[in-house]
């Protein structure tokens, strides 16, 4: 038995070599989880890598050559003609191939087309010089989210990735991507600054670790996902009600929508507003109750605020909440709210409205495509539009604006010129809407773009501004040439898609104005229902927004600290059980003043308070 | 050993030659992963590596044992989890036992194809359909409304939630987790039955002292087996079905480590819940491997 | 064998019926929703009886070459995985069921294999081994590493232990050598439960998405798994822009979800048959005729 076991332990610990050899072979042989690479070294030597990849440009030679002769993809597209290449800040690199990941694994393509060789690699190139190679390829999601987040666990990143905030940070602490900081601040990249510079440079302050920044933010439009109230106009004209102007009307609305049958099917079976116990003002979105709370008491739910002592708080634990959980605790008491709301999800929602049992819902200015989209394609008769209310008429109002940075491209430490991003995504953010007046010019999914361009903070609100007082209003202007570059001249980047987009849906408008069905007109070869999709994303929710113009309302602080690590996940279920609870009225006998009193007082004694003085401490960095 | 005149390979070497590719594979694929576990008592930063993360002691298991309600959390997590592994397997075993007794085996194919295709559907769609019947506007909410009986919120409440897991994930895989015990039923040697007969036992009493005698050892090993799932409730399904209103009975450690991962991407934490979570399924599997030893007088393995 | 129908199998009968149906539901629920307008799935339509019927999911899933490259890819995952699966648990099982004074190892063995059941480094390191030994992209990163069925070889060795040890060793006395007993003696009399386990692997290998999406960069080369569970955006608000939502709400899909549901569904549906017949011979049959 003894002389067995010894045998056995033999063979094991023979076969333990064996493995450890063959093992230290594989790693010294390079790959895996052990290429350090010369990472530290070029985070720090940015300015070299720079001057170096200068030279690069110069020897493939990028200035020597005239731009003109130079074609792109299959059509021979040229380099867009709008762009003096002679500036300093409109380097190409001609020849510089780069890798990268995409997420586009549940798309096509058009016949003839790849994922290295499509309208935005081409169009990419032509503008950069930057030439695409593609990794691998998922779907967008959990698909893609997993094999990105190994990629980086494992240390092998493609030169170009397009990341959130907190593979953002992983990406730092593993010390993987370039410094690009004197890049941004200091080099000669006047749209990207100039997009930064709208709302004071938030996005490049966000991203600071230390003092550097490793990656180039990318900006979205305000009020972006901002609850829009969605109502049904068909049914308003029904029942005789004025057009609300208060959430006082909203509510009376939404009682009589409730009582007086508005479908006509002879049952009492209408929601009042079906909502999601969703309240973050961090991004809001369908069923989403942040603006409420923004506007009634002043509280930013989900985001921090600073307040005028100079100190920050978490906006959940704001004094104000309370105005705003009352008035939704009197809707739920009412039967406005469900009963049930809270168990309710995003497919809940879009049923129940696809169902037409509500007329009344929350949902962004492009909610068409994705609250409203069944109802507008099964109810041929449902007509919408779009308010922003406040409690008391005449109030400003306020909305959730949306994170400071959408998502964050950064660039492997291993690409031999960090730079050439900078340059190309300034040059592709000036142009990319542009050149569509190229041949056999297909459009294809946005997903495949290399760099999705950031836009202006008011790129949705100018063109339909500039329709409402000057094509409708003072009639000054007429064709669409006019409204683009009156908007471009505004915005100071092109906003072409946008006014495109306006003009499709001004012809429902239109019809609108004339008394004809808004329903029955089409546009370009859409049908009615696309038609009428058109006007609500490119109209009515712009419009909403527009007439409101809200005062923007934003987080002070993005990151995470170590606190939030240890206390968040427990914390934000808490916050909303709490605020749950106060909506329905479970306050265990006490008021909703005291319980939100002793809520803020536990809260900031589990982790509340030391998230708190963390938040301080890096704001005042 | 009796004495063989001729040479023979002794039956050691086979038995060694037969079980040798497996240790190797599972050496090389699963047992060299085991320096990972490191990182349970690591920051740990993937590129680093083991050696140079920075060690944190039992910080990663103080994340999740300081939570204020990480004791709910382990008790919904026991909780759902054992009442699965008992129902599913208990409606298994009825389920084999009452196929068994169908002799029409059209009827008997039809029932067992039908029985395990839920199996198949996702957790995603099953919850849409159960959020469906079950909401306050559901099918069965209408049955008790139209019995003039007040509406139940199901999925909105607290005390019914866990039980709730509980029925519906035996609904979806009884059917599957019954073809184990149908196969055990048939490796029944058909003697057994014959001399009960000839004593003149019932349908009835034959089940009782031949088929579940019969499959007694795959009742014991299917529930050791399952002992290493004790803290694993099922993600899929309480993800797609829980909501604010029943947080408190619903949130288990798997919808913890995954809600975590968002906050932070801190593989120290989610590898300090799986050392947790196997250690604690080393323990319970020793004592059941005892325990079935000891009174039982049955090997496991 | 003829015996009158009593008023127990009657309740037996009906209990089973209705089992089977509220079964049944959610297979049925899958397949209207996938022929379904995918307007009314969204709007909570479709509930017994499909609505705007049009096969446009099917359609472009068979319409997509890298369905057809893909399944290729499952269908030789399938048989490669499952035979090396059940040979190496046929192998390791039956020195594992022999009596501890037969095989005095076999305890250690088995307390390593019961460990690496319970604990494994997890993703990362996983990866990092396969980089090391040069699997990326390789057929086999999806057949190695789960090549040793831990969980299968111990209901294995359960089955074997049922055998009566008397024939093992009757048959040592006539010469055999332990491969001769386990292929003419162990496995022709465990026909049922190796079905079993033939089932078990084939809708594992058969269903696993993860290894294919993880190790497998050329979608040439991903199973057919891994294609379906990528047909489906899930649209992320918390990283994507607006434009990038709208963008794939167009494309979003839940017809296609329940529609790949059916056709990963359908190689299962057309094994099963042929594996059941091992299990549902029943009592009277007798699985024991070697």
């Amino acid at each position: 038995m003894k002389r067995k076991l010894l045998s056995m332990l033999l063979a094991v610990s023979l076969m333990a070599v064996m493995m450890a050899g063959c093992g230290k072979n594989d790693t010294s042989s390079g790959s895996g989880g052990t290429t350090q690479s010369p990472a530290g070294t070029t985070a720090a030597g940015t300015k070299e890598e720079t001057a170096a990849a200068g030279e690069t440009a110069t020897a493939e030679g990028t200035q020597a050559t005239d731009v003109a002769s130079l074609t792109f993809g299959p059509y021979n597209w040229g380099v867009p003609k709008d762009i003096d290449y002679s500036q300093p800040y409109n380097k190409r690199f001609d020849g510089l191939e780069y890798t990268r990941i995409s997420a586009t694994g549940a798309l096509d393509l058009p016949e003839g087309m790849s994922i290295d060789d499509n309208t935005e690699t081409w169009l990419f190139e032509s503008t950069t010089g930057l030439k695409t190679k593609t990794e691998w390829v998922a779907a967008a999601g959990s698909a893609f989210n997993n094999k990105a987040n190994q990629s980086i666990a494992s240390g092998e990143i493609p030169d170009l990735m397009n990341v959130g905030m907190t593979q953002y940070y992983a990406l730092i602490k593993a010390g993987l991507i370039a410094d690009l900081t004197d890049e941004l601040v200091n080099g000669n990249h006047p749209t990207l600054q100039k997009l930064y510079g709208m709302s004071d440079n938030i996005a490049l302050d966000t991203l600071e670790v230390d003092g550097r920044i490793y990656g180039i933010p990318r900006v979205n439009a305000q009020f972006d996902s901002s609850p829009l109230i969605w109502i049904r106009k068909d049914w308003l004209e029904k029942l005789n009600l004025e057009e609300p102007r208060t959430l006082a009307d909203l509510e009376t609305i939404a009682l009589a929508f409730m009582e007086n049958d508005p479908d006509g099917n002879g049952q009492k079976d209408t929601y009042g507003i079906p909502v999601l116990a969703s309240f973050s003002a961090q991004k809001g979105g369908d069923g989403f109750l942040c603006d409420i709370f923004l506007n009634v008491g002043g509280a930013a739910p989900g985001i921090w605020q600073m307040q005028d002592d100079g100190t920050v708080i978490y906006g959940s634990l704001m004094e104000g909440a309370k105005d705003a959980l009352t008035l939704l605790n009197g809707w739920y008491e009412k039967g406005i709210i469900p009963s049930d709301f809270a168990t309710w999800g995003a497919d809940e929602l879009k049923e129940t409205v696809g169902n037409g049992r509500a007329g009344i819902v929350f949902g962004p200015w492009w909610a068409a495509w994705s609250v409203l989209s069944s109802n507008v394609n099964l109810d041929t008769a449902a007509e919408w539009t779009a308010y922003m209310l406040p409690e008391h008429e005449g109030d400003p109002i306020r909305s959730a604006a949306g994170n400071p940075v959408s998502n964050v491209f950064v660039i492997s430490n291993d690409f031999e010129d960090p730079s050439a991003f900078v340059y190309a995504y300034d040059m592709w953010c000036t142009t990319e809407k542009l050149p569509t007046d190229y041949e056999n010019f297909v459009e294809v999914n946005n997903a495949y773009n290399p760099m999705p361009t950031s836009v202006s903070p008011k790129a949705y609100l100018i063109p339909i501004r500039t329709m409402l007082d000057k094509v409708v209003g003072s009639g000054e202007m007429s064709t669409m040439e006019e409204v683009k570059q009156a908007c471009l001249e505004e915005a100071g980047v092109s906003l072409d898609w946008v006014v495109e987009g306006a003009f499709r849906a001004k012809n429902v408008y239109d019809a609108m104005e004339a008394g004809e069905d808004p329903r029955a007109v089409t546009v370009d070869d859409m049908d009615p229902v696309a038609t009428y999709q058109q006007y609500l994303q490119w109209w009515a929710g712009p419009r909403a927004l527009a007439e409101a113009d809200p005062e923007a309302v934003m987080t002070v602080f993005q990151g995470t600290t170590d606190s939030m690590e240890m206390y968040n996940s427990f914390l934000s279920t808490y916050e909303t059980e709490a605020y749950v609870k106060m909506i329905m009225g479970n306050t265990d006998g006490q008021s909703i003043s005291d319980y939100f009193d002793a809520f803020v007082q536990s809260y900031l004694e589990q982790g509340g308070a030391a998230i708190t003085a963390e938040v301080q401490e890096a704001i005042g960095k | 050993m009796g004495k063989k005149k001729e040479f023979r390979i002794p039956d050691k070497v086979y038995y060694w030659l037969m079980i040798l590719p497996a240790v190797i594979l599972v050496f090389l694929f699963n047992t060299r992963t085991w320096p990972g576990i490191l990182a349970a008592f690591q920051d740990f930063i993937p590129v680093k590596g083991w050696y140079g993360s920075k060690w944190v002691g039992f910080r990663n298991f103080r994340i999740f044992f300081m939570q204020p309600n990480s004791l709910g959390i382990i008790r919904n997590t026991l909780v759902i989890a054992i009442g699965k592994i008992v129902a599913v397997q208990c409606m298994a075993i009825a389920f084999a036992l009452m196929i068994n007794e169908v002799r029409n085996s059209k009827l008997k194919k039809a029932i067992q194809t039908f029985t395990y295709l839920p199996h198949f559907v996702s957790w995603v769609i099953f919850a849409t359909i159960l959020k469906s019947i079950l909401g306050t506007d559901g099918m069965i909410n209408m049955i008790l409304n139209n019995l003039g009986m007040e509406k139940v919120a199901f999925l909105g409440t607290a005390s019914i939630f866990q039980p709730l897991m509980i029925i519906t994930d035996t609904m979806k895989e009884f059917g599957w987790a019954a073809i184990i015990y149908l196969s055990a039923i048939t490796g029944i040697d058909p003697g057994l039955y014959e001399a009960s007969e000839v004593d003149g036992a019932s349908r009835w009493q034959q089940t009782i002292h031949v088929t579940i005698p019969g499959i007694r050892y795959m009742i014991v090993i299917q529930a050791v087996l399952h002992l290493g799932g004790v803290l694993s409730a099922g993600f899929d399904q309480i993800f797609n079905m829980y909501n604010t209103l029943v947080m408190s009975n619903a949130d288990i450690i798997d919808t913890w480590v995954y809600r975590q991962g968002i906050v932070s991407m801190n593989y120290g934490v989610g590898t300090a819940v799986g050392l947790f979570k196997g250690v604690i399924a080393l323990v319970l599997t020793v004592f059941a491997y005892w325990a079935a030893d000891r009174f039982a007088d049955y090997k496991i393995f | 064998m003829k015996k009158k129908m009593t008023a127990g199998h009657v309740i037996i009968i009906a209990v089973l019926i209705l089992l089977a149906l509220i079964c049944l539901y959610p297979m049925w629920y899958t397949l209207i929703c996938s022929i379904s307008d995918r307007v009314h799935v969204e709007a909570g339509n479709v509930w017994l009886l499909p609505k705007g019927i049009n096969f446009a999911s099917y359609r472009r899933i068979l319409s997509d070459e890298l369905y057809f490259s893909s399944f290729l890819v499952s269908v030789k995952r399938v048989a490669v995985g499952c035979t090396l699966n059940l040979l190496l648990m046929i192998l390791t099982a039956y020195p594992l069921c022999l009596p501890q004074r037969k095989f005095p190892a076999a305890r250690f063995i088995k307390w390593f294999f019961m460990a690496n059941m319970l604990f494994s480094g997890g993703l990362i390191p996983s990866y990092v081994l396969m980089r090391q030994y040069g699997l990326f992209d390789s057929f086999w990163a999806m057949i190695l590493p789960g090549a040793v069925p831990l969980w299968n070889i111990v209901l294995m060795v359960n089955f074997f232990r049922n055998i009566p040890y008397e024939l093992n060793e009757s048959v040592t006395i006539d010469g055999a050598n332990p491969l001769q007993i386990l292929f003419r003696i162990y496995v022709p009399l465990s026909k049922p439960s190796l079905a079993c386990m033939f089932l078990f692997q084939f809708v594992g290998h058969w269903n696993s998405y993860f290894d294919g999406l993880m190790y497998i960069n050329d979608r040439m080369k991903q199973p057919l798994q891994t294609y379906i569970y990528q047909l489906n955006v899930q649209i992320d608000y918390a990283i994507m822009s607006t434009e990038d939502i709208i963008a794939l709400l167009q494309t979003s899909n839940k017809t296609l979800q329940a529609a790949k549901v059916f056709v990963a569904l359908i190689p299962i549906l057309c094994i099963y048959p042929f594996i059941q017949k091992y299990f549902t011979a029943g009592m009277t049959m007798g699985a024991v005729k070697g």
